[in-house]
């Protein structure tokens, strides 16, 4: 299992990090503060799990998976994006542009994240 | 000091070459010998700030050209000259074309004079109002806008903190420190809460014209869930029944704000020595919209604290909770009613209606 971690806050990457350590998945931890450098790297590796911040200055989530889904086509990873707060208009228009996309409030549910991975 | 622009109307051109006679050294004078004329001289000279008039002039009166001017020139201050002894029939013209002063002809210089100066006082005292009413809006927007940024920003920090203090529950869970983190963590939130609060309060003033079909189950589930962590519901027993027949449109962000503030109030008063209560929450068909209530059989609010219950008070050491407030905006700003009713001793109940806006969906939807 490989999860990708992205976001410009290095205490969220921090946590994270931690939270997904400490947790029952057994996973390869990459985590990058730079999205560009990110799109760059994730774009020609093999991953399973891409968990996002929405708002960064570089480039946004949304900006983030369109990328993702332009480059990975036929071989999506889970992708999920982390906000502070979840609105029905960002849960659109993340809808809109792929229905298997998460939007989820930070902190990172791993408990939720485990069950996702379990039903996958 | 600058000389101040009057303009003087009348048809009879003697008035005109005797006011300006007499006023010319103090006053810089415009003259005209018609209303269309006069129209023009105010165009042309945007300094203006008196304009005098004969009452009788050929075709038209004095307070009909005046009302021919008050959309274009609404600060410039109005002067009437008349002939008439009797002046009640013009007096109702007062309100018309807003004349601030009736003068009898032939003038008395002294009078007129004093008359021109009050009125380039009242004209720059208005003019001073509507420059200050201006600049208190614009920065009441923009301190709105900056609360609402700062709002999200220390809610990012927030947030961050608060994976910090769930790593350190996961890390720590064999010392005896452990039972400090959940109330931390309950700190956190509370605070997260409030921002949340300010937000969306933000947020839900500036939307215009959103409308969606609205689930009242599935919202009444999501805003019980995302209290759940910080709001103890364990002594309250919900009772949801939603009987709307009808599909409802509106903005679910607003029904959302109501919804999860008026739950975020009413775990609040619990009264914990009461023991279980009961909380019925119905959403029911109304006229052309919903009747939604929430009903409890807690303590009661007493009479004289239920008129200011949906206001803002801000005092010192009163740890005043806004949902309410929130709650009533949101409400008004979907163009609803809320209204209470208590009895101290048997419980409280909340009353709101919430029109549906159906008709708009569909206009909106068809261009």
């Amino acid at each position: 299992m490989r999860i990708a971690l992205i976001d410009d806050n290095e205490i969220d990457i921090f946590v994270n990090t931690k939270l997904l350590e400490t947790s029952s998945i057994t996973a390869e931890i990459s985590s990058y503060l730079n999205p560009l450098a990110a799109l760059d790297e994730l774009c020609s590796k093999e991953i399973d799990v891409i968990i996002v911040d929405n708002q960064m200055p570089e480039i946004s989530g949304y900006g983030f998976l369109e990328k993702i889904i332009e480059c990975k086509q036929d071989d999506l990873p889970l992708m999920i994006v982390l906000t502070a707060s979840v609105h029905e208009e960002l849960r659109e228009k993340y809808k809109g542009l792929h229905d298997q996309i998460k939007l989820w409030e930070k902190p990172l549910n791993v408990e939720a994240l485990s069950s996702l991975l379990a039903e996958a | 000091m600058n000389k101040q622009y009057l303009l003087y109307v009348d048809d009879e051109e003697p008035n005109l070459v005797a006011f300006r006679a007499i006023f010319r050294r103090e006053f810089n004078v415009i003259t005209a010998t018609s209303a269309e004329e006069g129209r023009q001289k105010l165009d042309d000279n945007p300094e203006v700030k008196v304009v005098i008039s004969d009452y009788l002039m050929k075709g038209i009166t004095g307070i009909e050209f005046f009302e021919s001017i008050l959309e274009k020139h609404p600060y410039i201050i109005r002067i009437i000259l008349t002939g008439f002894a009797d002046q009640t029939a013009m007096m109702d013209s007062i309100n018309k074309a807003r004349v601030y002063r009736f003068l009898s002809k032939p003038w008395n210089e002294y009078d007129l004079r004093q008359t021109i100066l009050s009125a380039i006082e009242l004209y720059d005292a208005r003019k001073n109002i509507a420059k200050h009413q201006k600049e208190l809006e614009n920065s009441y927007d923009s301190l709105n806008q900056f609360v609402h940024k700062a709002s999200n920003e220390m809610r990012s920090t927030l947030v961050s903190m608060h994976g910090i203090v769930r790593l350190a529950k996961l890390e720590d869970s064999d010392n005896k420190n452990m039972n400090y983190w959940p109330i931390l963590e309950k700190g956190i939130m509370q605070i997260d809460l409030q921002l949340r609060n300010i937000i969306e309060h933000y947020e839900s003033d500036q939307r215009i014209g959103v409308s969606n079909k609205i689930d009242f189950n599935e919202i009444i589930q999501r805003c019980k869930q995302a209290l759940d962590s910080f709001q103890d519901f364990s002594n309250i027993n919900m009772n949801v029944v939603v009987r709307a027949t009808e599909s409802f449109y509106n903005d679910p962000f607003r029904i959302q704000l109501v919804i999860s503030n008026l739950l975020n109030y009413v775990g609040d008063q619990i009264n914990p020595d009461k023991g279980q209560i009961n909380l019925d929450i119905e959403v029911i068909d109304g006229k052309s919209g919903v009747q939604i209530m929430f009903t409890d059989d807690d303590i009661g609010i007493e009479n004289e604290q239920l008129n200011g219950l949906f206001e803002l008070i801000l005092s010192k050491g009163n740890n005043q909770d806004i949902s309410l407030y929130l709650v009533k905006q949101a409400v008004e700003n979907m163009n609803g009613t809320i209204d209470v009713t208590s009895i101290p001793g048997e419980g409280t109940s909340f009353n709101i209606f919430i029109p549906n806006n159906q008709s708009e969906f569909h206009a909106n939807s068809s261009n």
